[in-house]
């Protein structure tokens, strides 16, 4: 134990001189300031799935519903007063820093082997007034995530197409 | 020795506090789905008849047809033998049901013109009544309004050449 201590002692200094705390006996003295910020775990929850409603088959088109909830429909028919939505996801984390978004290239719905692609993801953080994959994390942070749905062919049989899709979330 | 050993220790400590702590970017799965419907469709199973009718010489005649085929004429002879029975036109939808659709007639007038010339009438004021709807209403629902009928006028001028007299017009239905 008498032997230990000394090392101990000369331990405890080098820690305290790789630190940046470095005090000199001279005259001179210097003296620094190391700093960390530790950030909440960033957090995604899913609030709401994502509908494209109800589409009229027989023809071959695009049906396109936007982040802020809107749906426009080229060269197929798309019915109903409502029952379409974008997807929402909340997230959580250290006030005012900034997040990035990241979305699937493509998503495959499918129906007894039949398929309609979504292309062109894309997702409006509340924080932003136009589409974007950055947002600011906020009290009550959340993006929308909308995309363009392909009706390649106007012998798609009628019925519920489904898909899961993923999306993540990162500090920028 | 034993000091650049622990100098070291001290050194790889430090080096491994400072390393940025990683994790996970978080990730969460959403359902999308998108339904398909099968086209609306159309069919006539009953076509628009007037019947015979002779002017009276008290002006122009009109002949109203209702939508339940009930004709209602003016200053004109409705002979009772040997005519047709008047009918408003029928037409059946198919779709997916409890979806809304809406009927499209003819706003404005179509001509029928007489077999084997060239001479016209009019006919105007189309009218529609769907299934469960009462009369005027152009929107249903499939399942409930699976039929409708469309009546309307027929105006003739008093000099119109007698003839059997032919047309057709135009009704469509869309989904809502």
């Amino acid at each position: 134990m008498k032997n230990r201590l000394p090392h101990i002692i000369l331990f405890m200094v080098g820690l305290v001189v790789c630190s940046g705390f470095l005090k000199a006996e001279s005259a001179r003295s210097v003296e620094t300031t190391a700093k960390a910020t530790i950030l909440e775990i960033l957090q995604l929850v899913k609030v709401q799935d994502m509908s494209f409603g109800r589409m009229v088959n027989g023809a071959t088109g695009v049906v396109e519903l936007k982040p802020s909830g809107e749906r426009l429909a080229t060269g197929v028919t798309a019915i109903g007063e409502s029952g379409w939505r974008p997807a929402r996801f909340e997230v959580r984390g250290t006030a005012n820093y900034e997040y990035y978004i990241g979305l699937p290239t493509d998503i495959t719905l499918e129906k007894d082997g039949n398929q309609i692609v979504i292309e062109d993801l894309v997702a409006r953080p509340s924080s932003a007034s136009e589409n974007a994959l950055k947002g600011i994390i906020t009290a009550d942070a959340y993006f929308t995530v909308g995309g363009k749905l392909i009706l390649a062919s106007p012998d798609l049989p009628p019925g519920e197409y489904r898909a899961n899709f993923e999306v993540s979330v990162g500090y920028n | 020795m034993k000091r650049i050993t622990y100098f070291a220790m001290a050194v790889i400590a430090l080096g491994v506090a400072a390393l940025p702590a990683t994790a996970a970017n978080p990730t969460a799965s959403a359902l999308v789905e998108a339904e398909l419907v099968q086209t609306v469709t159309l069919v006539k199973t009953v076509d628009m008849q007037f019947g015979k009718v002779a002017l009276t010489g008290e002006g122009v005649g009109t002949l109203v047809l209702g939508v339940d085929g009930v004709i209602t004429p003016t200053n004109l002879f409705v002979p009772t033998t040997g005519n047709v029975t008047p009918a408003a036109a029928v037409f059946g939808v198919n779709g997916l049901s409890g979806t809304s659709y809406t009927v499209s007639i003819p706003s404005g007038t179509v001509s029928l013109t007489k077999q084997g010339g060239t001479e016209t009438m009019d006919v105007s004021a189309f009218s529609v009544k769907l299934a469960s709807k009462v009369a005027g209403v152009t929107t249903g629902t499939i399942g409930a309004d699976n039929s409708f009928a469309v009546g309307a006028t027929l105006t003739i001028p008093t000099t119109q050449a007698e003839g059997k007299y032919t047309g057709s017009f135009p009704v469509s239905i869309s989904y809502n």
